[in-house]
């Protein structure tokens, strides 16, 4: 099972005079397991695109086809939809609207017509998922917490319902550090343990590096790149011509060689490159 | 300068009152660039808002120094003397073309017309939007919108410029272009920043930076002094950089390497052990 897009075309206001290509001949293949980025500069398609995945937007041309269903606007297709993928847009506390924390996690799966006892269940599982002790929270006003904590709480209302595909468009933005990095690893946490395919739309190179293996590259409405995230990052010229930024561990690996030193390490995650660094000093200590 | 002198800040809620900030002492050198982080939660906002005086302190004084001078002392205006920039800049544009929103501000100061006129294309000119002039905000990137809202800011010529994670939306082409243009601003018009911010890069340009924690000041510092106490970092909801993180494996066998907080540097200090 999978995602896939064959030849997505999605036109702004097609047929006026100020129609805009969004998307053009979009073709892509999300596996099911995987974690994988979606990154581009502003207005290069990423929320358009994301918006195709679950019938928000339908294509202009092309067809987007979640586990073998295309999606359309038939009401019974929607629906199936919409079960299997779930998107956490930009700024979701700004959409909080119920007294407590869990009226507001529970809204989406009572909408589902779970059960009293799975509303319940599911509540509190993703509540932990996201490292916010039910318990305490729970019974809290959303409006009370703190934006990192605002932000876990959106997210566990998205993956209460249990969908198979989640989406997250810049999930981290406006986080602390330390924040961001919770809410990340969790993620991948879910990924590993609740058999769960993680979309994460993002403009901080350093996380995707570190959390996704693939990457998806819009520029101007089209695919610049799909594939290995290291493969990407490796081509310097390709990430500065989709205006992007190298994250920190390829900044490193590439100032050390351009300055001749003889210390190499290896690009990609913090512990990859921290683990080949520490190597390459006890190497050089021995000596 | 901007001077806080022991600014509280409290706030009643249905589960009674809670201290957002407490005790914060602070003075801002005009021209000069400042970098206020803190974990979410911690005060930040709060803080802007106090410091451009939108935000009344509940107990303390946020006050504007004339330069060079002890008295007379004033409260500082909203607008006037402290500029304050947005995390959306949809949230802060209000008007149908670019020229209109950044005039928005000027409108209330009951300036002549050719006044105005001069302001605004002064501002567009500042912040190279003049080929958006008549453009609708809307149909602007968002690093162009949130240039708009400096324009907008900019245009009623405040002596501080605060950007509350104003660049947190952008992508880093944007972003690098919008901090570019801060710092061109406090280098040519002497324009004093402050910049509350999660990201490392901002940090660093800083020559100060205060670390808020559960609502107090729990550091002041220049940024190397503050990457340098990982405690701090922590408090700070800071990561270290992975540069830094690199700088103390390397000390554990060169004791006197260096802290690094770029890859540019640590590349540097590495090639001068050989």
């Amino acid at each position: 099972m999978s995602i896939e897009l064959k030849n997505v075309d999605y036109i702004y206001d097609s047929g006026e005079p100020f129609e805009y290509f969004a998307l053009r001949g979009i073709s892509l293949h999300i596996d099911d397991g995987a974690f994988v980025g979606v990154v581009g500069r502003t207005g290069s398609g990423k929320s358009t695109l994301v918006e195709h995945l679950n019938g928000l937007l339908f294509s202009t041309r092309g067809d987007v086809i979640v586990d073998d269903e295309r999606v359309s606007n038939e009401r019974t297709v929607l629906a199936k939809i919409r079960r299997r993928v779930g998107i956490v847009f930009q700024y979701p506390e700004d959409q909080f609207f119920a007294e407590t924390i869990f009226e507001e996690v529970a809204f989406g799966c009572r909408n589902y017509g779970f059960s009293k006892e799975q509303v319940d269940e599911s509540v509190h599982k993703a509540m932990s998922t996201v490292g916010l002790d039910p318990e305490r929270f729970l019974p809290l006003s959303p409006f009370q917490l703190s934006g990192g904590e605002q932000r876990r709480v959106a997210i566990a209302s998205v993956i209460a319902m249990g969908q198979k595909y989640i989406v997250l468009d810049e999930p981290t933005a406006g986080l602390d550090s330390g924040s961001k990095l919770a809410v990340l690893t969790e993620l991948e946490s879910l990924r590993q343990t609740g058999n769960v395919t993680v979309i994460l739309v993002s403009h901080n190179m350093d996380e995707v590096a570190e959390f996704c293996k693939e990457v998806v590259v819009l520029d101007g409405g089209t695919v610049a790149f799909q594939g290995s995230t290291d493969a990407f990052f490796r081509d310097a010229e390709l990430v500065d011509r989709t205006g992007l930024e190298l994250p920190e561990s390829y900044r490193l690996a590439r100032a050390l060689k351009e300055c001749g030193s003889t210390l190499t390490v290896n690009e990609g995650s913090t512990g990859r490159m921290l683990d080949s660094l520490r190597l390459c000093v006890s190497d050089l200590g021995g000596a | 300068m901007i001077r806080l002198d022991k600014v509280s800040y409290q706030i009643e809620t249905s589960a009674g009152a809670v201290q957002v900030l407490r005790d914060i002492d602070l003075e801002l050198p005009d021209g000069s660039i400042s970098a206020i982080v803190g974990p979410n939660g911690s005060g930040k906002t709060t803080l802007a808002r106090l410091v451009s005086g939108l935000l009344r302190p509940t107990s303390g004084s946020v006050r504007l120094l004339p330069d060079g001078d002890i008295q007379p002392v004033m409260d500082v205006r909203p607008g006037l003397d402290v500029g304050l920039v947005f995390q959306n800049p949809d949230n802060q544009l209000v008007a149908t073309t670019v020229e209109d929103d950044i005039a928005f501000g000027l409108e209330n100061l009951e300036l002549p017309h050719a006044e105005m006129v001069r302001r605004v294309g002064d501002a567009l000119h500042l912040l190279g939007l003049e080929q958006f002039r008549d453009y609708p905000p809307h149909r602007l990137s968002g690093g162009q919108k949130q240039k708009v809202a400096i324009a907008g800011v900019l245009a009623m010529k405040p002596s501080f410029l605060i950007l509350d994670e104003a660049t947190s939306l952008l992508d880093p082409t944007n972003r690098r272009e919008v901090m570019q243009t801060v710092l061109r601003l406090n280098s040519e018009l002497g324009i004093g920043i402050v910049i509350v911010t999660h990201l490392l890069d901002e940090v660093l340009v800083a020559s100060r930076v205060g670390v808020l924690a559960n609502g107090a000041l729990a550091a002041w510092d220049s940024p190397r002094a503050i990457f340098s106490d990982p405690a701090v970092v922590e408090l700070g909801g800071l990561v270290l950089p992975l540069s830094a993180r690199a700088s103390f494996l390397m000390q554990e066998r060169w004791t006197d390497f260096p802290l690094c907080l770029t890859p540019e540097e640590f590349a540097r200090a590495t090639c001068q052990l050989n």
